[in-house]
């Protein structure tokens, strides 16, 4: 089997056959977090469009891989879970799309959303992580990985309110900087 | 601030972004399910035409952006280069990069490159080409990078597009095998290789790149000059075999050529239009075929280990010395066909002839440390060196066997043939055993295990528990490919 190392360096170099030692080594456990996320929507397909896609998105973004913060397994999977989500939400969503009789028009447009930039995006982020290790690990799986809070309170082995504090502690963390944020803009003017 | 304003947030995140965070996020171990070999086709199908499409779409950005750059550089005179060995450019660069990365002949990298000296701005990012080397099998690019930004994503020039003799070169990648980076991310030192296709090529070409990506950043680059050969033919050996490497139901993979040069030896093998869209006709019925009891799965093996891969074959000197294989790369082209790069190094002078030993592997699935697979050896009894003989002319010895402080440490040598074609993974193992001697664990961590370059040295350690039982399980090294010696083949050198 190659090792995790070789397949890095070789797709660092943009060679694609590492793609084939990828699947072969990771494929069954790309398949497995994607299928349980997607299983029960019963579309085979989606499933394997979804681990070609991870396979897209490393062979893209293998760069982005960072062997001092997490091993390549954890990496890739953490990776597929996003994606599956990802997928899962824009299934759900078409399927709801379809069923436009049955919708209610709501105004979601938000002040905050709308002065949001990508860079600014980032940033935030950055902040949570700014806030405590645990608080980011749960900002991210619940926010990145659309966890729920009992699976994370799970994770965490803490009861689920333990989760709740933190996350209401994030919110309102967000909700000041950005409202900092729009105070620092107005002033700039 | 509601859930829902966070999840907006996030989702707007680009995908770099999200796969940097992705090694933030620590999450349970996740147990595999089996993937069949035909899912795993369909998916890596369904990969292989993402790629594509991006290459197309790709293609016409270049497109886009070749017709300007050519506006612009109409001025642009092309440089006759001189010898770069008296020039300390090449060497130094040579040098910086050589402390990071062994390359296959340095000497060979300074005697032939020849000074271009060349730049190319866009985007912040200097590329200045100060040396190549033009052959028969490659062309190598020698360039001092710099960019007024950290370069976060990964070395190399992405996205190019090349032009020898004003006629353009399908399926070009840029092998960046050796690059040095300073520690700011901000300079890079690379040779890169570009493989050349089995083409006539003249002796002296004019040569054209573009390149379009550095680090995933979106630019023009572009170089205009003159390469020789004149130098370097001499020290060029080719060859034209014409071997066929392998045939199934009227396809046919060709070795067309075999190139020594002084920094590496290169086999060109060609899987022709027809023979491209036999395969694709095969691989075609099984992608739309959902029921695996139908499925001949022959078919794939052969095409995936014959066909879509490095040449199946172990390549000898005749004096016995395996080649070491750098690389091996495929490219689709554009009349149809499919040709595949093996790269090896360099051998330091010609042999007489080469021997192409087929073999196939052997299925990884079947490879399992059990009873039946191996023998279990009582470590107590262990006291003096093991030998252990399988196959023909292969060889197992344990050197020292030590069991102290919860540690057993097992010190040794693989001999014989064919080094990198032994089962390694699942020869030799500490197993936990019950009172009866049957295996209880396989799993014994493992504080050190040395994977040498020639897959020959022993050196293991396990981390036991002191108040169990354990034995040393001894596989067999033959269990990883099947060679047949009976079937080489040989390419007369000299």
């Amino acid at each position: 089997m190659v090792s995790d190392e070789k397949i890095v360096s070789e797709l660092e170099k943009r060679n694609d056959n590492y793609i084939k030692n990828l699947l072969d080594k990771y494929g069954n456990l790309i398949y497995k977090v994607a299928n349980d996320i997607l299983g029960g929507l019963n579309d085979e397909d989606a499933v394997e469009e979804c681990v070609s896609d991870v396979l897209f998105l490393v062979w893209n973004n293998i760069e982005s891989f960072d062997s001092s913060k997490a091993s390549f397994k954890n990496w890739i999977c953490t990776i597929t879970k996003y994606k599956a989500i990802d997928y899962r939400r824009k299934l759900i969503k078409r399927s709801e799309v379809q069923n436009l009789a049955n919708l209610t028009v709501a105004c979601e447009s938000n002040v905050e959303e709308a002065i949001i930039t990508k860079e600014k995006r980032k940033e935030i982020i950055e902040m949570v992580k700014g806030i405590g290790e645990q608080e980011y690990q749960i900002f991210l799986k619940r926010y990145i990985l659309d966890e729920s809070i009992v699976d994370i309170a799970n994770s965490f082995k803490v009861d689920r309110c333990v989760i709740d504090k933190k996350l209401f502690k994030i919110r309102n963390f967000l909700k000041k900087s950005l409202l900092n944020e729009k105070v620092g803009a107005s002033n700039g003017r | 601030m509601e859930d829902r304003d966070i999840i907006n947030l996030v989702n707007d995140l680009d995908e770099k972004e999200i796969c940097r965070i992705c090694n933030d996020i620590h999450i349970e171990d996740v147990e595999a399910e089996k993937l069949t070999d035909i899912k795993k086709r369909k998916i890596l199908n369904k990969f292989n035409k993402k790629i594509n499409k991006k290459k197309i779409n790709r293609s016409k950005k270049i497109l886009v952006a070749a017709s300007i750059s050519f506006a612009l550089l109409t001025g642009v005179t092309i440089v006759n280069p001189t010898w770069a060995k008296s020039i300390p450019g090449i060497r130094d660069l040579i040098e910086v990069v050589e402390k990071q990365n062994k390359l296959p002949n340095s000497n060979g990298y300074i005697k032939y490159s020849k000074d271009v000296n060349l730049k190319a701005s866009d985007r912040g990012i200097d590329i200045e080409l100060k040396s190549i080397i033009y052959d028969d099998a490659s062309l190598k690019l020698m360039y001092e990078l710099k960019s007024d930004k950290e370069l976060k994503y990964g070395i190399g020039l992405y996205s190019i597009k090349m032009f020898i003799d004003d006629k353009e070169i399908s399926g070009v990648t840029d092998i960046t095998k050796d690059a040095s980076v300073t520690d700011d991310r901000t300079k890079f030192y690379a040779i890169s290789r570009i493989d050349l296709p089995n083409i006539e090529l003249n002796d002296t070409s004019k040569i054209r790149i573009i390149i379009n990506n550095i680090s995933n950043i979106d630019g023009n680059w572009e170089f205009k000059f003159e390469a020789t050969k004149d130098e370097l033919k001499k020290e060029v050996t080719s060859l034209k075999p014409n071997l066929t490497l392998a045939e199934y139901k009227g396809a046919k993979r060709v070795l067309e050529k075999v190139t020594f040069t002084p920094m590496e030896i290169k086999f060109f093998s060609n899987t022709d239009k027809n023979s491209t869209d036999i395969i694709n006709k095969i691989t075609q019925k099984y992608d739309e075929n959902r029921d695996e009891s139908k499925i001949n799965k022959e078919d794939l093996n052969v095409i995936d280990t014959r066909f879509n891969s490095a040449i199946p074959y172990i390549v000898l000197t005749d004096s016995g010395k395996e080649l070491d294989q750098i690389d091996s790369l495929g490219r689709d082209r554009n009349d149809g066909s499919y040709m595949q790069f093996d790269t090896f190094k360099p051998l330091n002078e010609l042999p007489n002839k080469l021997v192409l030993v087929p073999y196939d592997y052997i299925n990884r699935e079947d490879i399992v440390c059990n009873e039946t697979t191996g023998k279990l050896i009582d470590l107590d009894k262990l006291k003096t060196k093991v030998e252990v003989s399988q196959g023909k002319n292969r060889e197992l010895v344990i050197n020292t066997i030590k069991n102290e402080d919860g540690t057993i440490s097992l010190e040794g040598e693989f001999k014989g043939n064919y080094p990198k074609f032994r089962n390694r993974n699942t020869v030799i193992d500490v197993v936990e055993v019950d009172n009866d001697g049957r295996i209880l664990n396989t799993t014994i961590p493992q504080s050190q295990r040395i994977n040498t370059e020639d897959n020959c040295v022993i050196n293991e350690k396990y981390k036991i528990d002191i108040n169990k039982k354990y034995k040393l399980y001894i596989g067999d090294i033959n269990k990883y490919a099947t060679i047949n010696e009976d079937e080489a083949l040989t390419i007369q050198v000299k």
